[in-house]
């Protein structure tokens, strides 16, 4: 991801549940980033987000929320902290 | 040769077909239409309201889902204020609300009405929370 930039991508959940989002690394390690998760839409990186944190990786979701059926989208976002050469991140979104 | 002869068994099995039938009355086939999904993204100013028409084509349930609100595009900029959110139908350049709740940004919909075939509304206002004008984006779920 690159300084300023986004990182989102689309899925569907088949059924309404409960979506947990794990950011599991960065590298740099340690990195603070945004992690957020919305709908497809017009705003930045094409995704009109609910909600939002800022958080650095960890093992444990960071982000849950309780989704209807249909498309989503998630991902990470600068916070404003990274450096000129961007960050690598990893994420998992665990959906129904 | 053979092509003529084969013309000629369709014709025969064609001129069957029409001689046998019955005298059943033409029954229109039912079509059932699956859901259509559709994004209402607008903005709302403080004391403000903006509204979406939509067209139910056949009876079923309407899910009105206020997916996003924040104070600007970027991604960062989500909140939870709670704004007005109703549907209805359009009258003249408003909505006509029948029914209202007080809403956050989710993704459930908070709203499920079962709607007859017609032209209806989804209704986003300010509930004197607002201080600047947000952008919302709403997804609309309807048979």
């Amino acid at each position: 991801m690159a300084p300023g930039g986004v990182l989102f991508h689309q899925f569907v959940a088949s059924a309404a549940g409960a979506v947990n989002i794990t950011l599991t690394a960065t590298d740099p390690a340690a990195t603070l980033v945004g992690l957020g998760i919305g709908i497809p839409g017009g705003n930045v990186g094409s995704c009109d987000l609910t909600k939002s944190v800022q958080t650095r990786p960890g093992s444990a979701a960071q982000l849950s929320v309780l989704v209807d059926a249909g498309t989503f989208c998630a991902g990470t976002f600068d916070v404003g902290g990274l450096g000129t050469k961007g960050v690598l991140v990893t994420y998992s979104v665990a959906h129904p | 040769m053979k092509s003529i002869r084969m013309i000629a068994l369709a014709a025969s099995v064609a001129a069957a077909s029409a001689c046998g039938g019955s005298n059943t009355t033409p029954t229109t086939p039912s079509v059932t239409v699956g859901p259509t999904t559709e994004l209402f993204e607008s903005t709302l100013a403080p004391r403000g309201a903006s509204f979406f028409s939509f067209t139910v084509a056949q009876t079923g349930d309407t899910d009105v889902m206020l997916a996003s609100v924040s104070t600007s595009t970027a991604p960062a900029a989500t909140t939870s204020v709670v704004v007005g959110l109703g549907v209805g139908t359009p009258i003249g350049s408003d909505c006509s609300t029948t029914k209202v709740m007080q809403a956050t940004a989710a993704l459930t919909s908070p709203l499920v009405v079962n709607m007859t075939p017609g032209i209806y509304c989804v209704r986003v206002f300010d509930l004197g929370n607002l201080t600047s004008t947000v952008n919302f984006a709403v997804r609309i779920v309807h048979t």
